[in-house]
């Protein structure tokens, strides 16, 4: 037996000794992982050299602050590791070209690397170049990328190798590099494009009945939405324009079926494809969300700044309101003892949580103008206020808690104070008394009377933030619009 | 006579599997040989100034693999290379060549300059230099290099005293006494001491405060940027304490600079200005 089990043993052996003989196939992918890579790092090399107007090359930084977003350059490639760029960062970047050097390395991917200093570095600079980049991290961007696909097309989409930003390289036309090299396109574009989506204060697109609506800026959009869950959702993503006026976001906007990473420019509207269906850009006069203010929701806090909300072009705080509210300015400005010494600047509404169980808080804050000592002056006042199962506010108890770090407005803030939200309580009607006015919380009494807060018309030319209003609910004509922020 | 069978089929099925290996010569290894580009005129002027006299490969070129991968950093401004390099060149190796003889930088110096455009930040802090093993020197902050500010040249030239100071001192230590003299005031946080308390501890820097290496490195290296003078008046402004401590160091590393390396720290005779503080303040005036 145990003989038998050697002679099996031993065929055995021989057998797998001639089938490591058999000859196969020497690579699995046709050639060796090192000359399969270095053909594809040449035939990348090939591509970007072949452009024979260079590439347009746009960069999606990570840092989404007031200097992040999408940044545009121009760049032409040379066979001897030279590239030619401009960029969209400034004047002098958008309009003298700079030469560096560039290569090919093959990383865990094939990887293009813009090896010496140029422009496109100025944005993942950690010694920071640009207002707004971060010590340590600039804008947090690349400078080395991953290429993918097949490196043949007129566009490459690459990711950066550190920050993992995303890349789109799109081959440039004669006209465009002739925009760049002598109209300097990449500097002037931007803002020819943002006065087309200026002329609109709240562009929407409906898909169906589901509203996007889309603020484009010059590197950063955001497109706002409900969701199914009806929880209000923006996705900032970096965008900029193409010369046509297109909008090119860097990233598609996804959300279920509704997909697109392009805003196109007819000549005359802004239109978006999707599925097949082109949808129009209109403006939705108000935004095409609803309003959710308070604790814990989008917004906490409403500015009233006449000088923002109203200007030669157009008026957004309009009467009744105007004339109280200029009233409330004069009568500080006539303050007795104090004459032409204040100028009311703007006032806020913020809602907080209370601490205790005696429902939310309303701060009110001041802000004056100081005209001799040339300061802002703010104070404070807390009021309690409650909802109701409607959404609408009301207050329990009018007796603020001041804020006394300063003297001179509280002298005759509290009776400002109290005016203001007597407006309200008082179905619009209101006597201003500006003189100390412990007294004047006595005369006002919670009346019942009610306030909800929704969109306020916009008609402010050139203002495209989001406005709110407290309106009365007995009487609507009656609102105060402010900016909405926290 | 089974074991016989077993090691017949063995043996044949080894045989079977000698095939001839042949190396193709031109096999594409990729990678091998270190990156290609095609030479430019600073690539020419490197080789000629460093590798060929000194076997120092100077790497300008971005290399993510050289540095710290989890780190924000940019390459270095093609037009800064030539002057950095011929400065390093005019205040680093020929004072040492002049010293300590022609083969001094050949033996000793780092094999490979890694440049790198800004410096490396840990949180808010920059790094401006390291040193790896007496092999490497990676020089940051390259891109602020500006051969007309003293003080912009001072600042980066002492990075590159700093980090051959290590080299030196990993070839051979210093001397044991130098742990002694300040033993009990490195500190891992050194960064937090305030801008006037170091130098009555005596100390030069706030980083000499880190371990006895940094605080031999960074002494030498005030000394060679700043010059003797300079240091004497240091240590005039240290306090009694101070003063003696910083005096303690400086007889130490005159004393390792002559019996470890045969060099003379400062002139050998009064006028003479051929110590080694003296040749790198005059190549740093004449740059």
């Amino acid at each position: 037996m145990k003989r038998k089990i050697v002679y099996i043993l031993s065929i055995g052996i021989v057998w797998l000794g001639f089938l490591s003989c058999a000859e196969e196939e020497k690579y699995l992918f046709g050639d060796s992982l090192d000359a399969r890579l270095q053909a594809q790092l040449t035939q990348y090399q090939q591509t970007l050299c072949s452009a024979p107007c260079g590439w347009l090359m746009a960069v999606g930084t990570k840092d989404q602050g007031i200097a992040g977003g999408a940044y545009r350059f121009w760049v032409k490639f040379t066979p001897d590791n030279r590239v030619v760029m401009y960029g969209d960062i400034n004047r002098t970047t958008a309009t003298t070209p700079r030469e560096s050097s560039y290569r090919l390395k093959s990383m865990q991917f094939p990887t293009l690397m813009f090896d010496t200093y140029n422009y496109l570095h100025m944005l993942a600079d950690p010694t920071p170049v640009l207002a707004g980049a971060t010590t340590g991290l600039g804008l947090t961007s690349d400078f080395d990328v991953n290429l993918t696909g097949d490196g043949q097309g007129d566009e490459i989409v690459a990711t950066g190798r550190l920050n993992e930003c995303p890349f789109i390289f799109t081959k440039a036309t004669p006209e465009d590099t002739l925009a760049i090299t002598n109209d300097s396109a990449l500097s002037t574009i931007k803002t020819a494009t943002i006065a087309l989506w200026e002329t609109m204060k709240y562009a929407t697109i409906d898909v169906n009945g589901f509203k996007i609506q889309l603020s484009i800026g010059n590197r950063l959009s955001a497109l706002t939405y409900k969701d199914r869950a009806g929880e209000l959702q923006t996705n900032i993503i970096p965008s900029y324009a193409e010369f046509n006026h297109d909008i090119r976001l860097i990233e598609p906007f996804k959300y279920e079926d509704v997909e697109f990473d392009r805003i196109v420019w007819n000549g005359s509207q802004y239109q978006i494809k999707i599925n097949g269906s082109e949808y129009a850009v209109f403006d939705n006069g108000e935004p095409s969300y609803p309003l959710t203010f308070g604790v814990g929701k989008a917004y906490t806090k409403l500015t009233v700044d006449k000088s923002i909300l109203n200007t030669a072009a157009g008026n957004s705080m309009v009467e009744p309101f105007l004339s109280f509210y200029n009233t409330v300015a004069n009568g500080i400005l006539a303050t007795p003892g104090y004459t032409n010494r204040y100028d009311l600047s703007y006032f806020s509404v913020k809602f907080n949580e209370a601490t205790d169980a005696t429902g939310r808080k309303m701060v009110l804050s001041l802000t004056c103008w100081h005209r001799v000592n040339l300061t802002y002056l703010t104070t404070s006042f807390t009021y309690r206020l409650r909802e109701d199962d409607d959404g609408n506010v009301y207050f329990t108890d009018l007796t603020p808690i001041r804020d006394a770090s300063n003297m001179y407005v509280v002298i005759f803030g509290r009776g400002i104070a109290d005016n203001l939200l007597s407006y309200f309580l008082y179905s619009g009607t209101s006597t201003i008394t500006l003189t100390p006015s412990e007294t004047v919380a006595a005369t006002i009494q919670p009346s019942g009377n009610k306030f909800r807060i929704g969109w306020a018309p916009n008609n402010t030319p050139g203002l495209t933030e989001a406005i709110g209003g407290f309106y009365l609910v007995s009487d609507p004509t009656h609102y105060m619009p402010g900016l909405l922020g926290n | 006579m089974q074991k016989i069978y077993l090691i017949i089929a063995m043996m044949a099925a080894m045989v079977s599997c000698t095939r001839e290996e042949q190396l193709d010569p031109d096999t594409i290894l990729l990678g091998m040989g270190g990156d290609q580009w095609v030479r430019t005129e600073l690539d020419d002027w490197l080789y000629h100034e460093f590798v060929q006299p000194y076997n120092m490969e100077v790497k300008y070129k971005w290399d993510p693999y050289e540095i710290n991968l989890q780190k924000n950093f940019v390459p270095v401004d093609e037009l800064k290379v030539k002057d950095l390099m011929n400065a390093i060149k005019k205040v680093w190796i020929r004072p040492y060549e002049k010293q300590g003889g022609a083969d001094f930088i050949k033996k000793l110096a780092p094999k490979r300059f890694v440049l790198v455009g800004t410096p490396e930040y840990n949180d808010q802090t920059p790094t401006a230099g390291k040193a790896e093993g007496g092999n490497k020197i990676t020089i940051f902050d390259v891109n602020t290099f500006d051969n007309t500010s003293p003080t912009v040249v001072g600042k980066i030239l002492d990075v590159v005293q700093h980090e051959f100071v290590h080299t030196l001192h990993q070839n051979v230590l210093y001397p044991e006494e130098w742990m002694t003299i300040c033993s009990e005031f490195y500190t891992g946080s050194w960064n937090a001491t305030p801008d006037n308390a170091f130098r009555p501890l005596g100390f030069v820097s706030k980083y000499a405060r880190a371990n006895p290496s940094e605080d031999f490195a960074e002494t030498v290296s005030y000394i060679l940027t700043h010059g003797q003078a300079a240091f004497d008046n240091y240590v005039n402004g240290a306090g009694d304490e101070g003063a003696a401590r910083l005096r303690t160091k400086e007889s130490i590393i005159v004393n390792y600079f002559k019996t470890i390396w045969n060099i003379d720290f400062y002139e050998t005779y009064a006028g003479a200005r051929n110590g080694l503080v003296d040749l790198i303040q005059e190549a740093m005036h004449n740059l």
